[in-house]
C-alpha cells in the first residue's frame, strides 16, 4: 500500500506571511472544500464559503440532480473554470484525497453517515443542526470527530451574533444573579416549504401528500437511505421533510439547535444533559406529516435550574432564549434582546470576568479552525447536548412519563421502552 | 374539635413534632377502640418489601367529619397489627414539601375538605406521587383541590353531593370481583350504611380502574333524590397507576361503624399496602379494555401510504396508554402478531404494527417476525421490531436469518447484530469480512468493532491485510474500536500493541491520529507526554499538529513543563501550534517560554506568543506588551495591545496604573489606551494628573479615556481639564468627554457646573465651547443665559449660542431660531439658524411638521439650504409631506433631493395612499437620471401592483397586552381604542415587507413578541348603501368594528389565510369607520382584508383612506 498521508492533506496553521502581495492566498494553503447536500441551507452554506478567498470548492453533491447542477453552476460561474465536479453519491467527495473540509446541509436521517464517514477519512466538518436524527446517532459523531481528531464547526451560527453572545455573557457573569429557570421558545407549527420542493410554488397539501412518481432527477432511494421504506410524495423531501418523524423532528429538531443551544452556552451547560425531562405535545394529523406541532416539556438540571421548552400556539413562552435569575431576567432572540434591567445592555464586561468565545462570522471560524486546529465556535459536544434536550423532549412526550437520564452512559433510567427510543434499525444496507 | 385541642396540635406542629398523635384521647371511646382491634386484620395480605411509614393527614377548611379520629385509630391499629406500617398524624400544609415528604412511603387524605395547597406543595404533592410513591384518599379525600386541576385529575374526581345519606342503607357491586382488592367481598357485592359520595368524574375511568360502585339493580340504591340515575353508574372504590406510583380511593368512611366492619378494613389495608409499594394489583383503567383494539386495528390493517393516518394515531395512541399495564401490554402484543399474520394486512400497515412493535415487542413477537426478517420485502421492518428486544432467542433469529438471505437484507440483519454487539456471532460474522459483496463485507467489519471481543479484534487484524481499499477506513477504525474496548476493560498493554502498530504504519493521517490517540489515553499522564514529546521531537510534521492537539487536553503541571521544554525544537507552525496549546493550559509554569518566544525573530511565532500571554500572563508581562505595543505595527501591535487588554487577575489594573508614571510617553499612551480598554474606573485620578503631561499625545489619550471611565462625580474635574487645555485636540476630546460625563449626570447638576465655568471662562473660545455643551445638556436653566448670549454683540459668542438652541433635545428653542433664521442679517447667523430650526422640526410632536418644512424652504436662500430642508423632510410619515416633496420635482436645482424624499417618504405611507404615491413615483421613474432611485421607487410600484383589492391604507394602534395573561384571553379586554375616550395613539401601518404578499398587515414585523393585541383603522367611502362581503385573514383572532359596532369576532389560533372569514356586512353611503383588533398568542402575527360583492366577485365604488 502506497503511504496514504501523501493524499491527505492535513491542514494546519497558515500565517499571514502566506498572504500573497496582492491579498490573494496561495493556492496550496487554501483550505479545499466539498458541499455534500446542495439544497436550500446547503446552498445558502456554500455561497458564503464562496465569497472567501482562503476557500476552494472542487465538488457538490446532491442526490438531487437539478440541484447540485445548479450548485455546480454557482461555483464554476464564480471561480470562472468547470473544475467543481457534481456527485450523487457523498462517498465520492469523502473519498477524494484532495479535500480538506466537508460541509453537510442533509435531512436529519442523513446526519451520521457521512458525519461518520468523513471524520475517518479525516475531513473537518460544518455540520447543519441538529446534530442528528437521534441521541445514538449523535453519540456517534462525537465519538468519530474526537477520535479522529477533525474540526467541526455546527450551523448555530447564532453564536457568532454579538447580541447573543454578549446575552450570554451577562448571564454567565451573574447580572441577572443565580438563574433558576431557562425558558425556550421554539415555533410549533409546520410550514409548507414550497420553494423547496422544486414544484410550483401554489401547491396543495393535497398535492404534497398525493403518492406519485419521485421526479427523474431525484435518486429517491438514496434520499430515503437508512429511513424505513415509504413511497414518494412531493411534500416528503427537501424542505417538508422536516414534518415527517422517519426524517426529523419538526421544528424542534430545527430550533433546538440555535435556541437551546444558546440556552447552554449561557448556562456553561454545552457539555451537561439534563437529569430529568418531562412534557406533553400533540403531533400532526395530517395524511404524510405526523411531526409534533405543540409541545411544553421541563428539563431538570443537577445545577439547581430548570429548561422549559415549548412551541405551538399560547404557551406564554417567548421566542428564543430567555433567563429568569433571582435579580432579573435575561432575553435573546432573533427578534430582539431585552433585559429586565434595561441598562444591563450596555453595560460592559469587565477584564476580570467570564469572556465566551469570540467569533462574528461562523463560517469564517470554522475555517480559522480548520488551519489552527482550534475548537470551533460551536463544537460537537455543544451540538449534541443541545439537540439532547429536544429529543428527550420528545422521547417524554412519545412515551408518555417523566424520564430520568443517565448522562453519563446516555441511557434513560429503568425504562425500556424510553431508551428503545435512542436509535432505530436503519434500512439495509446502511449502518454507521 | 374544641380549641384546647386545636391549640395542642399547633403546638406540635409549630415545634415541628409531626409526631404520633394519638387521637383516642379524645374522641373514640375504650369500646370503640376494642371494635377496631378486634375488627382489624390478623395479617397483612402482602409482605412489606421493608419499615414503611404513612402520614395520615386530616386538615379541614370545609365540613368537619367527626369519624375523622376513628379512621385515624383503624389505620394506626391495621398498620401496628399487622406490622405493614407506621403512621404520623399532621393537619400542616407545611408537611407537603419534598424534604418533609422524603421519609414517608405513602400519605392518607383522611377526610380531609377544601385543600389549597399552595404551587409550591402541589408540586410536592405530584412529585411524591409521580417519582413512585403512594397516596390513599378515605372518604372527603375528593372534596379537595378545587382550585388545582391537576390535583382533582389525580384523585379521579370531586364530591358532587351525597345522595346516598348516611341514614340510608345502600347497594354495592363488584366491578371487578376477582381482583385482589376486593378479596374481603369474597366475589359478592353487599349493602351497608354509610354517606356515600356522587363523583364528578374526571378521567377517572381512562386512568383508574374502579373496583367497586353502587348497584342501581337495587331500588333504594337508585331511586335516592339526586342520584341523577340517568347515570346508572357511581364508583365507590378504585386504584390507579399516577407516573411511577399508585393511588387508592374508598368513598366510605363517614359513619362510625364502618371502620369496625371488617371487611371494609380488609380493603383499606389492602389498599394502603397497594399505594406503599407492597401490594402489585393490577391497576389498568377500566375503559382501557383490550376488546377497544379490535376496531383499531380492523382499520389499520387497510391502511396505505396516502391514506388518513388517524386511525394509526389511534393505534399509537393505545399502545402508549396500555404500556404501564403489564397484562395489558401482552395482549396488545399478541393481538399486532395477529394483525401482522393477517392476510389483508398491507405492506404500509405491517410497517406501522413493527414500529408499535419496536416500542413493546418482546419474545412472544419472534416466531412471525422471523418469517418476515428472511423475507426481501419485510425484512428491514421486521428488525425496526427485532432489534431493541434484549436476548438470546432474538440473537439466535438473527444469527439463523444470515445464510437465508443475501444482498441488502443480509447486510441489514447483520448490521442489526452489530447493533446488538453479540459476542456469540464473532465467528459467524469472520466469514464475511472479505465477502465479495461489499456491503455484506462492510457490515460484517462494522458489526465485529461493535463487539469488541479479543477474538473481533483477532478477525479483523487478518481482514485488514486483504481489505478492498474502500472499506479500509470502516476496517481500521472497527479494529481501533476493539482497542478501546481493551483499554476501557483494563488490557492497556494488549490495546497499546493495537495502537503502535497502526501509528507505525502506512495509514492515512486520521488513523494514525486515532491511533496516537488510542495510545495517549491507555497509558499514564507521565507516559503519555513522553509519547507526545517523543512525536515533537521527530521529524513528521503532520504527526506534531495532531500531538500538540493531543498536548492540550492532558492534565497537570508537570506535563506543561515538559511540553513547554520541547518549544525550541519545534518548526514555526509547531511552535504557533504549540502556543495555542499552551494558551488553552493556561498553566503559568510556560511563562518563560511564552516570553522568551515574544523575541522571536519570526513574526508568526511572535504574534503566537503574545496571544497566549494575554491567556496566561500575570501582572508581570504588563510592562513588556505595553512597550512591545508602543514599538510595533501591525498584528503584532493588534495582539500585544489585545493581550494587554485581556490579561486577568485583581493585580492587572494596579500594575498598569502604577507603570503609567515611569514610562516613556509612547508606552504610556498604550498604558492609558489599556486603562481605558480594561473600563478601569479607578484609574480617573492617574488619568486627571496625565491630562497635564509633558506630552501632547499622552495629554489627549488620557482625555479621551477619561471620556469612558469617569462617571458624574468626576464631572467638575473633567470640566477643568478642558478649562486647562492647550491644545485644539485637547478642546475637541475634551468637548467629547464633558458631554458623555454629563449625560451620566443629573441633568440639571450637570448644567450647574458647566454653567458656572461658562460664566467664569475668561477665554473666549472655553466660553463659546462650554456653552455649546449646554446645547446637548439641554436644561431649562440654561436657556435665559443663551437667549441672552442671542443677543450679544460679539459674532462668535452669538453663533455659539445659536448652536447651542440648535442642538437643545426638544423643541422649545424652536421660536428663537426662527426669529433669527427670518431677521438675522448676519448671514452665518442666519443659517446656523435656519438649519437649527430644520432640526428642531424634527422633535416637534405636532401634525403640521410639513408646513413647518414649507416656512424653513420658504426661508432657504439658496439651493445648498433648500436641499437641507428636503433632506430633513424625507423624515417625515406624512401625505402632506409627500405632496409637499412633489413640488419641486420640476425644480432643476432640488430635483435629486426631492426625488430622494419622495422615496423615503412614499416607503413609510405607500400601502396608506398607494394611488397618489404611485402617480408621484411614476413621475420619478420617467424622469429620474439616478438609476438606484428609479429602481427603489419601481420596486414599491412593483408592490402597489400586487395589492390588488387588499386594503391597504391603515393606521395601527399597540401592541396591548397584559402580564400574565395570553393572547386569547386579550381578545375580550378593551384596550384604549376600543374605548371612548381611550387616547389611543395612531401611527400610520407600514407596507409589509413579504414580496410575495405585500397586503398584509405585517404585526410581526412592527411589534413582534407574544401574547398582545394590536388594532387598525381606516375610513371606508362607498357610493350608496349597501350589503358587502368581507373576506378575512388574520393570524390569530380577529375582530371587526364597523361604524362602531361589533360586525365579526373569532378568537382562534391559525396563519394568515386571505378569506378564512367571510362575513356580510352593511356599508352606508359615504365614509364609514373600520376598526380591526388582531390578536397574537405565538409564532407569527397579521392579518389582511379585502371587501367582495356578496357574490364573491370584485366591488367598484370603494375607497379607502386613513385619518390624516
Amino acid at each position: 500500500m502506497k503511504k496514504a498521508s501523501a493524499s491527505i492533506a492535513l491542514p494546519y496553521f497558515v500565517s499571514s506571511a502566506a498572504l500573497g502581495k496582492d491579498g490573494n492566498i496561495a493556492a496550496s494553503d487554501r483550505v479545499v472544500m466539498g458541499f455534500i447536500g446542495v439544497g436550500g441551507q446547503g446552498l445558502s452554506n456554500m455561497k458564503a464559503f464562496l465569497t472567501r478567498n482562503d476557500v476552494q470548492i472542487v465538488a457538490v453533491c446532491d442526490v438531487d440532480r437539478k440541484r447540485r447542477q445548479q450548485a455546480q453552476q454557482v461555483v464554476n460561474d464564480k471561480y470562472k473554470n468547470t473544475d467543481c465536479v457534481d456527485y450523487n453519491d457523498f462517498r465520492d467527495v469523502i473519498g477524494r484525497g484532495d479535500i480538506d473540509a466537508v460541509s453537510t446541509a442533509l435531512p436529519d436521517h442523513w446526519h451520521a453517515i457521512p458525519a461518520i464517514m468523513a471524520a475517518r477519512a479525516g475531513k473537518d466538518i460544518y455540520g447543519e443542526k441538529p446534530l442528528a436524527y437521534n441521541i445514538s446517532e449523535g453519540r456517534g459523531i462525537v465519538d468519530a470527530v474526537n477520535k479522529y481528531g477533525v474540526v467541526w464547526q455546527t450551523g448555530s451560527w447564532q453564536r457568532s451574533v454579538y447580541e447573543f453572545r454578549f446575552a450570554c455573557e451577562l448571564v454567565r457573569n451573574g447580572r441577572v444573579g443565580k438563574i433558576h429557570r431557562v425558558e425556550v421558545g421554539l415555533p410549533g407549527r409546520h410550514s409548507k416549504m414550497t420553494e423547496y420542493a422544486g414544484h410550483k410554488q401554489d401547491i396543495t397539501m393535497e398535492e404534497l401528500e398525493q403518492v406519485c412518481e419521485a421526479p427523474e432527477e431525484l435518486d429517491y432511494d438514496f434520499w430515503l437511505g437508512p429511513a424505513p421504506a415509504a413511497p414518494y410524495s412531493p411534500g416528503r423531501c427537501h424542505g417538508n421533510y422536516r414534518w415527517i418523524n422517519d426524517y426529523s423532528s419538526a421544528q424542534i429538531a430545527d430550533w433546538a439547535g440555535h435556541h437551546c443551544d444558546i440556552a447552554n452556552w449561557g448556562m456553561d451547560t454545552d457539555n451537561i444533559a439534563p437529569v430529568e425531562v418531562e412534557g406533553t405535545g400533540k403531533f400532526s394529523d395530517g395524511k404524510l406529516w405526523d411531526g409534533i406541532v405543540d409541545y411544553l416539556f421541563r428539563c431538570k438540571y443537577e445545577q439547581g435550574f430548570e429548561m422549559v421548552v415549548a412551541g405551538g400556539p399560547d404557551h406564554g413562552i417567548w421566542d428564543g432564549t430567555r433567563w429568569f435569575g433571582e435579580n432579573g431576567w435575561v432575553w435573546v432572540s432573533r427578534y430582539g434582546f431585552k433585559a429586565s434591567d434595561e441598562s444591563l445592555l450596555r453595560s460592559t464586561i469587565g477584564p476580570d470576568e467570564v469572556h465566551l468565545y469570540n467569533s462574528n462570522d461562523h463560517f469564517g471560524n470554522f475555517i480559522d479552525c480548520v488551519k489552527s486546529r482550534a475548537k470551533t465556535i460551536t463544537p460537537v459536544e455543544a451540538a449534541h447536548h443541545a439537540i439532547m434536550i429536544g429529543h428527550l423532549g420528545l422521547m417524554s412526550i412519545k412515551v408518555g412519563r417523566k424520564l430520568k437520564w443517565d448522562a453519563k452512559n446516555e441511557k434513560v433510567v429503568s425504562d425500556d421502552e424510553a431508551n428503545r427510543l435512542l436509535s432505530r434499525p436503519m434500512r439495509g444496507p446502511w449502518h454507521l | 374539635m374544641n380549641s384546647w385541642l386545636k391549640r395542642m396540635l399547633v403546638v406540635f406542629v409549630v415545634l415541628g413534632i409531626v409526631g404520633m398523635f394519638c387521637s383516642e384521647s379524645f374522641a373514640v371511646s375504650e369500646d370503640e377502640a376494642v371494635k377496631i382491634e378486634n375488627a382489624s386484620p390478623d395479617k397483612a395480605p402482602a409482605t412489606p418489601k421493608k419499615a414503611r411509614k404513612m402520614l395520615i393527614f386530616t386538615k379541614c377548611n370545609g365540613f368537619v367529619h367527626d369519624s375523622i379520629p376513628y379512621v385515624t385509630k383503624a389505620l394506626e391499629v391495621m398498620g401496628k397489627k399487622t406490622g405493614a406500617y407506621e403512621t404520623v398524624v399532621s393537619d400542616d400544609m407545611s408537611v407537603f414539601s419534598a424534604e418533609n415528604l422524603v421519609q414517608f412511603d405513602a400519605i392518607c387524605f383522611n377526610n380531609t375538605t377544601v385543600l389549597k395547597p399552595n404551587e409550591e406543595q402541589q408540586k410536592a404533592i405530584l412529585d411524591f406521587i409521580n417519582d413512585g410513591k403512594g397516596i390513599v384518599g378515605i372518604h372527603a379525600a375528593t372534596d379537595n383541590f378545587y382550585d388545582w386541576p391537576a390535583g382533582g385529575e389525580l384523585m379521579g374526581g370531586f364530591f358532587a353531593g351525597h345522595p346516598w345519606h348516611s341514614g340510608g342503607t345502600w347497594a354495592f357491586k363488584l366491578d371487578d370481583a376477582g381482583h385482589p382488592l376486593n378479596a374481603s367481598f369474597e366475589g359478592k357485592g353487599f349493602k351497608e350504611s354509610d354517606e356515600i359520595y356522587l363523583i364528578r368524574e374526571v378521567g377517572l375511568r381512562d386512568t383508574a380502574r374502579v373496583l367497586m360502585s353502587l348497584d342501581y339493580s337495587d331500588e333504594a340504591t337508585s331511586t335516592v333524590k339526586d342520584a341523577k340515575p340517568e347515570n346508572k353508574d357511581n364508583p365507590v372504590s378504585w386504584v390507579k397507576s399516577v407516573g411511577k406510583g399508585r393511588l387508592f380511593y374508598c368513598s366510605f368512611g363517614h359513619n362510625h361503624p364502618i371502620l369496625w366492619n371488617a371487611a371494609i378494613l380488609k380493603h383499606y389495608l389492602a389498599g394502603i399496602q397497594f399505594a406503599l409499594g407492597d401490594y402489585d394489583v393490577d391497576t389498568t383503567p377500566t375503559n382501557l379494555t383490550i376488546d377497544k383494539l379490535d376496531p383499531i386495528l380492523n382499520n389499520v390493517v387497510k391502511y396505505d401510504y396516502g391514506q388518513s393516518r388517524e386511525t394509526l394515531t389511534d393505534l399509537a395512541d393505545f399502545v402508549r396508554k396500555a404500556y404501564p399495564y403489564v397484562k395489558l401490554r401482552g395482549e396488545v402484543e399478541q393481538k399486532l402478531i395477529s394483525a401482522l399474520i393477517n392476510k389483508e394486512a398491507t405492506f404500509a400497515a405491517k410497517q406501522f404494527i413493527c414500529r408499535q412493535l419496536r416500542l413493546i415487542g418482546s419474545d412472544v413477537s419472534v416466531p412471525v417476525l422471523s418469517k418476515m426478517l428472511i423475507d426481501d420485502e419485510t425484512s428491514d421492518i421486521a428488525r425496526y421490531a427485532l432489534e431493541p428486544i434484549e436476548g438470546a432467542l432474538v440473537d439466535q433469529t438473527l444469527l439463523d436469518a444470515i445464510d437465508k438471505t443475501s444482498g441488502k437484507t443480509k447486510a441489514g440483519i447483520i448490521n442489526t447484530i452489530g447493533v446488538r454487539a453479540d459476542i456469540k456471532a464473532v465467528s459467524k460474522l469472520s466469514d464475511f469480512v472479505n465477502d465479495s459483496d461489499k456491503m455484506i463485507a462492510s457490515a460484517a467489519i462494522t458489526a465485529l468493532g461493535n463487539i469488541g471481543s479479543d477474538k473481533a479484534a483477532d478477525v479483523l487484524a487478518k481482514a485488514v491485510k486483504k481489505v478492498d481499499a474502500g472499506l479500509l477506513d470502516q476496517t481500521m477504525d472497527a479494529y481501533l474500536k476493539c482497542a478501546d474496548k481493551m483499554t476501557a476493560a483494563g488490557e492497556n498493554g494488549q490495546a497499546a500493541k493495537i495502537y503502535e502498530n497502526i501509528y507505525d504504519g502506512n495509514y492515512s493521517i486520521a488513523i494514525r491520529t486515532a491511533a496516537l490517540r488510542g495510545m495517549v489515553a491507555s497509558v499514564s499522564s507521565n507516559d503519555a507526554v513522553k509519547i507526545i514529546v517523543d512525536v515533537l521531537n521527530g521529524d513528521d510534521v503532520k504527526m506534531q499538529a495532531v500531538a500538540i492537539g493531543l498536548a492540550r487536553e492532558i492534565k497537570g503541571s508537570e506535563a506543561t513543563k515538559t511540553l513547554a521544554k520541547s518549544f525550541g525544537k519545534l518548526s514555526s507552525s509547531g511552535k504557533v501550534q504549540m502556543l495555542s496549546a499552551l494558551a488553552v493550559r493556561g498553566d503559568l509554569v510556560a511563562l518563560p517560554q511564552v516570553t522568551e518566544a515574544v523575541k522571536s525573530e519570526d513574526q508568526v511565532v511572535q504574534v503566537a506568543a503574545l496571544k497566549a500571554l494575554g491567556d496566561l500572563g500575570d501582572a508581570s508581562v504588563v510592562g513588556l506588551l505595553a512597550e512591545t505595543a508602543a514599538s510595533a505595527k501591525g498584528e503584532v501591535l493588534q495582539e500585544a495591545r489585545g493581550s494587554l487588554y485581556r490579561l486577568r487577575g485583581d493585580a492587572i489594573d494596579p500594575a498598569i496604573i502604577g507603570a503609567i508614571d515611569s514610562a516613556d510617553a509612547a508606552v504610556k499612551v498604550e498604558l492609558i489606551k489599556a486603562v481605558g480598554e480594561r473600563h478601569n474606573s479607578k484609574a480617573v485620578a492617574a488619568l486627571l494628573k496625565t491630562t497635564k503631561d509633558a506630552d501632547g499625545k499622552v495629554r489627549v489619550e488620557s482625555i479621551k479615556v477619561l471620556r469612558d471611565i469617569a462617571g458624574a462625580e468626576d464631572l467638575t474635574g473633567i470640566v477643568d481639564v478642558l478649562v486647562n487645555t492647550q491644545s485644539a485636540s485637547e478642546l475637541s476630546a475634551s468637548e467629547k468627554a464633558v458631554a458623555t460625563v454629563a449625560a451620566k449626570a443629573d441633568r440639571s447638576k450637570a448644567a450647574e457646573i458647566v454653567l458656572s465655568a461658562c460664566l467664569s471662562a475668561k477665554d473666549k473660545k472655553i466660553k463659546c465651547s462650554l456653552m455649546e455643551l449646554l446645547g446637548g445638556i439641554g436644561d431649562d436653566t440654561a436657556l435665559p443665559i443663551l437667549n441672552g448670549a442671542l443677543k450679544d454683540s460679539d459674532a462668535d459668542v452669538k453663533a455659539s449660542a445659536i448652536r447651542a438652541l440648535s442642538s437643545w433635545p426638544n423643541d422649545k428653542p424652536i421660536n428663537d431660531l426662527l426669529a433669527i433664521a427670518k431677521g438675522s442679517d448676519n448671514n452665518t447667523h442666519r443659517v446656523l439658524a435656519l438649519r437649527g430650526f430644520v432640526r428642531i422640526i424634527g422633535l416637534t410632536t405636532g401634525d403640521d411638521k410639513t408646513k413647518l418644512y414649507q416656512q424653513a424652504i420658504e426661508l432657504a436662500t439658496n439651493g445648498n439650504e433648500k436641499r437641507m430642508v428636503l433632506s430633513e423632510l424625507a423624515s417625515v410619515k406624512s401625505y402632506a409631506g409627500l405632496k409637499m416633496a412633489a413640488t419641486y420635482l420640476d425644480d432643476d436645482e432640488l430635483k435629486q433631493e426631492a426625488e430622494v424624499a419622495i422615496v423615503k417618504i412614499a416607503e413609510g405611507i405607500f400601502a396608506s395612499c398607494p394611488q397618489t404615491s404611485k402617480e408621484i413615483l411614476n413621475k420619478i421613474i420617467s424622469s429620474t437620471s439616478n438609476d438606484s432611485i428609479k429602481k427603489q421607487a419601481a420596486d414599491i410600484v412593483g408592490r402597489i401592483d400586487k395589492f390588488g383589492d387588499f386594503i391597504t391604507a391603515w393606521q395601527v394602534s399597540g401592541p396591548y397586552m397584559q402580564e400574565n395573561v395570553l393572547g386569547p384571553q386579550l381578545f375580550d379586554m378593551e384596550f384604549a381604542p376600543e374605548k371612548a375616550d381611550g387616547n389611543a395613539k395612531w401611527e400610520i401601518m407600514p407596507a409589509s415587507e413579504d414580496g410575495g404578499k405585500p397586503w398584509l398587515i405585517q404585526l410581526e414585523v412592527i411589534f413582534g413578541g407574544d401574547n398582545r393585541v394590536a388594532y387598525v383603522r381606516n375610513k371606508v367611502w362607498s357610493d350608496k348603501d349597501q350589503q358587502v362581503r368581507l373576506d378575512l385573514g388574520s393570524d390569530d383572532g380577529i375582530k371587526v368594528w364597523l361604524n362602531g359596532e361589533v360586525v365579526h369576532a373569532n378568537n382562534t389560533g391559525r396563519g394568515v389565510d386571505p378569506g378564512a372569514d367571510k362575513v356580510n356586512v352593511n356599508l352606508k353611503q359615504g365614509w364609514n369607520a373600520m376598526m380591526m383588533k388582531i390578536t397574537q398568542g405565538s409564532g407569527g402575527w397579521g392579518a389582511c382584508a379585502q371587501f367582495r360583492s356578496v357574490d364573491g366577485s370584485e366591488i367598484q365604488g370603494l375607497k379607502f383612506q386613513i385619518e390624516e
